[in-house]
């Protein structure tokens, strides 16, 4: 197809097929623009998934690692994360990260959007929770989201199904909560507990983290992407965007990338949308350099990459002197938000949320344990790994991460993808407030498996290989002198540029984000479609 | 004891290696019918090595000569000819010197053990992958929430 025609201007150019990108495609489909969404990715085939192998405990930490500097895949570009303690996590895919996340899909809180107002730190955001809000009910309803009504730490919401099961895993920790007096609730999923537009409910697989083959898992993939593209979105993937071009009057023009062979192409376009998450689009910002925008483009506030929060991620293990089940979604049974909002006497500012894991599968059990030291060779191998297998909880700690100029993305001097494309390069430290919240959390999490029965506790954080929510590096505001994009997300530099994902966030909340991205770039889809007439102005 | 190199053939370890091997992995795991456990030496360590672990070869084989060697120190007999318990005691003194001996080769061990059939079966589950069948999951007793919802809504006002 000559490259003119391939090419041929589109009125919406989304860039990145993950959470956000597919969210905003379906949303503006009905208006009938044509629209093109550039992944550098490609399709995952369910069939590849670890979990249809017999080694999927071994296959999941390969190709499916969360690490691209581990899994150097062809859609890959590796990360300088030399400079943090927490390592990047993602995946490019059509589905983006969504293919390996959890699926744990509790929303922000209506104090996540005033911090500034009600604890004096950080910035509030331009819109608030309930501007959020039908925009969280109708992601929940497009893609299928599990739970139970009522949780009393949220505004009331009800969640569309079911929610997935506790087991006895669960039990055991909710009696735990419950006997300190603690809040837990039933978390709101991302996993169909009964049928949902063409697919089927959750089968208890277990290895959601590694990919569900039977797409049950509502990542963007088998949620958003087939409903857009009957719509008549199109998608053309394993194609990467170097850069977003713009003439010169200062308005985008498009974005040239690189096809799977690597030959350079041009796609016009009359506005383009941002859809690379915390990490990604900053890099392709910041590589959108031009006489114009000798900095980057959209970049005038000199804040492309900066403030970049990542979530520093704890670890309770408890060991239990009994069996506790191992079987359903292995990351997103129950959570507590106890200790979510802001109380002064713990020494910090704002809150965490625990969320309560499966335990390993039994390579992951015994490659652990032995080493540790724990598992030993002869004739006690046995009795010291039944003393072990399916008898772990884990319990996450997710710390809010508070903004912080020094923690940023840059393009990386020497680092390139296979294109030729500099690579990000990330500098991060916790702050303070971060260590603090995150040693409560692990006390915290030490006293729930200790009411639990636990016999034996171990914890760990802040994780290295945790770096899954990225988060704040083209925040939103009001004044173009604080914030890279406005309070519906176009940039403040150039009126034809739109960024609708995580990197939007000007907090990063305590919980894992994506129902909230997904949220936030439905709300900017619905303002782009209501200011249709003078979108530009 | 054995000295004999690496001989060039598709075949990674010589036969008296491979007789070491297949003493050392059963020590690592020996058998346990009781449990319905059978030893490491008798599930496809040897096979599991040639698919995934094909960068161990050389370091594999010059330890296990050592064992080997320490095995005729102590005992004046090969390694593969010793006790069980003898075995153990050789496998003991060189792990003591250098705790990252034969440490590789007990994960690959474990990595493979725990993935055959009569393994998968005996710690409770079936031999097959997760999917497409996945799971029979108890739901749980959701009246459980009760007391959280009887403490009353906790999330901060904003208005």
């Amino acid at each position: 197809m000559a490259d003119a025609q391939y090419n041929k201007r589109v009125d919406v150019l989304i860039i990145g097929a993950g959470a956000s990108g597919a969210a905003v495609a379906w949303s503006l489909a009905e208006t009938g623009m044509h629209i093109l969404c550039i992944e550098q990715g490609d399709w995952v085939n369910p069939l590849n998934y670890p979990s249809t192998q017999r080694d999927w405990e071994m296959a999941g930490q390969r190709n499916y690692a969360i690490s691209p500097n581990v899994r150097k895949l062809k859609a890959d570009y590796p990360i300088n994360d030399e400079e943090s303690p927490i390592a990047i996590a993602n995946f490019n895919a059509v589905g983006g990260s969504t293919i390996l996340y959890s699926a744990h899909f509790p929303r922000f809180h209506p104090s996540d959007f005033r911090v500034r107002s009600l604890d004096g730190v950080a910035d509030d955001w331009p819109i608030s929770y309930f501007d959020l809000e039908p925009f969280f009910a109708l992601n929940d309803q497009n893609i299928g989201v599990a739970g139970h009504p009522g949780d009393p730490a949220l505004p009331p919401h009800t969640p569309t199904m079911s929610p997935v099961p506790l087991g006895t895993m669960g039990e055991t920790m909710a009696r735990a909560f419950n006997q300190l007096g603690w809040h837990w609730w039933p978390s709101d999923t991302a996993i169909i507990t009964r049928d949902h537009e063409g697919r089927e409910a959750c089968a208890n697989i277990g290895s959601c983290n590694v990919g569900c083959p039977k797409g049950a898992k509502s990542s963007a993939d088998v949620s958003y992407w087939p409903v857009a593209l009957r719509a008549g979105v199109k998608l053309r993937t394993n194609c990467r965007v170097r850069e977003i071009t713009v003439g010169p009057d200062g308005m985008a023009t498009g974005a040239t990338y690189y096809d799977d062979l690597g030959v350079e192409h041009h796609q016009a376009a009359e506005m383009v949308i941002v859809a690379c998450n915390g990490v990604g689009t900053p890099r392709l910002l910041l590589n959108s350099k031009s006489p114009r925008f000798p900095d980057g483009i959209a970049n005038s506030s000199g804040l492309v990459g900066k403030n970049l929060m990542l979530h520093p991620w704890g670890n309770v293990q408890g060991l239990f002197d009994h069996p506790v089940d191992r079987f359903g979604p292995e990351g997103s049974c129950m959570l507590s938000q106890q200790f979510y909002e802001t109380d002064a006497s713990r020494g910090f500012v704002r809150g965490y949320n625990m969320q309560i894991t499966r335990g390993r599968g039994p390579v992951l059990t015994a490659r652990a344990a032995l080493w540790r030291g724990e598992l030993p060779w002869g004739a006690n191998h046995h009795t010291v790994f039944e003393k072990l297998y399916n008898r772990t909880i884990n319990l996450g700690i997710c710390v809010e991460d508070l903004p912080e100029e020094c923690n940023q993305v840059t393009l990386d001097p020497k680092l390139t993808d296979s294109n030729g494309i500099p690579s990000p390069k990330i500098s991060y430290r916790l702050s303070e407030n971060s260590r603090r919240m995150l040693n409560h959390g692990l006390a915290r999490g030490v006293e729930a498996m200790e009411a639990a029965g636990a016999i034996r506790t171990d914890t760990v954080g802040p994780i290295r290989m945790a770096g899954w929510h990225l988060l704040g590096t083209a925040r939103m505001g009001a004044d173009p002198r604080t914030s890279v994009v406005n309070e519906w997300g176009r940039s403040h530099d150039v009126k034809n540029l739109f960024v609708v994902d995580g990197s939007v966030f000007v907090t990063s909340g305590g919980v894992n984000p994506t129902t909230t991205i997904q949220a936030v770039a439905l709300y900017i889809a619905d303002q782009i479609k209501k200011r249709l007439a003078n979108l530009f102005d | 004891m054995s000295n004999t190199p690496l001989i060039a053939s598709d075949q990674p370890l010589t036969e008296s290696l491979r007789r070491t091997l297949d003493a050392v992995l059963e020590i690592i795991i020996p058998a346990e019918p009781a449990r319905g456990m059978p030893s490491a030496r008798e599930v496809a360590v040897f096979r599991y090595l040639q698919d995934h672990a094909s960068d161990y070869w050389r370091l594999l084989a010059t330890q296990l000569d050592e064992l080997d060697a320490s095995a005729f120190r102590q005992f004046a007999q090969h390694f593969a000819d010793l006790s069980l318990d003898e075995r153990m005691r050789v496998a003991h003194v060189m792990r003591n010197t250098n705790p990252g001996f034969l440490r590789r080769l007990a994960l690959e061990t474990v990595t493979c053990y725990y993935q055959d059939d009569r393994v998968m079966v005996a710690v409770g589950m079936e031999p097959r992958p997760p999917a497409p069948k996945g799971q029979e999951a108890y739901a749980g007793d959701f009246s459980l929430v009760e007391p959280v919802i009887a403490r009353g809504a906790i999330w901060r006002r904003t208005e």
